[in-house]
């Protein structure tokens, strides 16, 4: 059991400060607020720009969001769910005094993580490879181009019937830093937008498994106690922001299309 | 939970564990929900996104108010909290209101 009043400094920290250790902890976690509402501020620009794009383009850009793979973002939203559950508990075991479990809850959270990073690859490298596009979702630049090497037909069957489709890559690596301007880095607008909010949003994942990497380390020096557990505090705060962006960004992205 | 703590970690009694279990259950029945409600049609996909925002703010409040403690903090961190918030609301608001102004004019005069 811990309380208010009985925080410590760091284990072996002998710094003089002027502030008691429940000032510091309340400061800590104070700043950490502030930082998620700058973080909010900072995807802010995303959702903005999802939103224009997705009034503006609205047919385009509902038929490339509908070769997004619903299970891919399902499974991945179950996967950062628990790891943000895991780590409310290792919160909750650490105030607790309960050190082992906290170590065993933030291995949990980490293996989570990257289950979360490898449904992205999987997720990412099926989106190098070509998919039927209809013709209206892809860039004129880039539909010209498929027209030319007749890789754009009309379809006969399944929902696309009757339309013009193409065979086309959302995504294709091997254009980044290509010189030659005709080639268009993204098939349209949809995937430029997908690519980024869940490239920066896997960002935030990837720096998340290095501060679990830390309390971990941490953990397993025994320097975390009932009395000082700031760093679970405060970084558990952080994941839950990266769960929170995660929550919008699978309706928006994965959802968006559906009944179409 | 005690009321009226001053300070701002509350006295904790008693394990939360069974509560954030609770708050992680109905969070993935809500990803269900929400997979669910995304295939069926409401008319416009206008409906759709707005049901599929309000399960997903029904979703994060529950991360903020459970999952990152925030019932159990002070007004200070609360107003923190929430401080982004009305601003992303303005920037959200005013560029779609441009957008949908451009659409409007764009039909009125063709």
């Amino acid at each position: 059991m811990s309380s208010g009043s009985n925080l410590t400094f760091k284990p072996g920290s002998n710094r003089h400060t002027p502030f008691t250790a429940v000032q510091e902890y309340a400061m800590s976690k104070l700043g950490m607020w502030i930082f998620l509402a700058t973080e909010l501020l900072f995807f802010a620009g995303l959702f903005v720009t999802y939103s224009v794009y997705r009034i503006k383009l609205s047919v385009m850009w509902l038929d490339s969001a509908s070769t997004l793979n619903v299970t891919f973002g399902a499974v991945n939203t179950v996967i950062l769910l628990l790891s943000s559950f895991t780590v409310a508990w290792a919160v909750d075991a650490v105030k607790r005094g309960k050190t082992k479990a906290v170590n065993n809850l933030i291995i949990i959270t980490l293996l989570c993580a990257a289950a979360f990073l490898g449904v992205k690859s999987v997720e990412y490298s099926a989106k190098t490879h070509e998919y039927e596009l209809k013709k209206v979702s892809i860039a004129t630049l880039y539909a010209n181009r498929l027209q030319k090497e007749g890789k754009c037909y009309t379809a006969t069957e399944g929902k696309n019937n009757g339309l013009a489709v193409c065979k086309a890559i959302p995504f294709n690596p091997s254009n980044i830093g290509s010189r030659d301007k005709s080639r268009p880095v993204f098939a349209n607008l949809f995937y430029t937008q997908y690519f980024i909010m869940t490239g920066v949003h896997g960002l935030h994942i990837i720096i998340g498994m290095g501060l679990f990497i830390w309390l971990l380390m941490l953990g397993l020096k025994n320097q975390l106690n009932a009395g000082w557990y700031t760093p679970v505090e405060v970084v558990g705060l952080y994941w839950h922001l990266v769960d929170l962006i995660w929550i919008y960004l699978f309706p928006l992205l994965y959802l968006a299309s559906k009944p179409h | 939970m005690k009321e009226g703590n001053n300070m701002s970690n509350t006295e904790h009694t008693h394990s939360h564990v069974k509560l954030l279990a609770v708050v992680f259950t109905a969070l993935i029945c809500l990803t269900g929900i929400t997979v669910a409600a995304s295939y069926i049609d409401f008319g416009s996909p206008l409906v759709n996104i707005i049901v599929a925002l309000g399960i997903a703010s029904i979703k994060g409040s529950l991360v903020l108010v459970f999952f990152m403690h925030l019932k159990w903090e002070d007004k200070l961190t609360k107003v923190f909290a929430f401080m982004a918030v009305p601003f992303v609301l303005l920037f959200l608001a005013g560029d779609i209101a441009d957008m949908m102004i451009k659409i409007s004019e764009k039909l009125f005069l063709n």
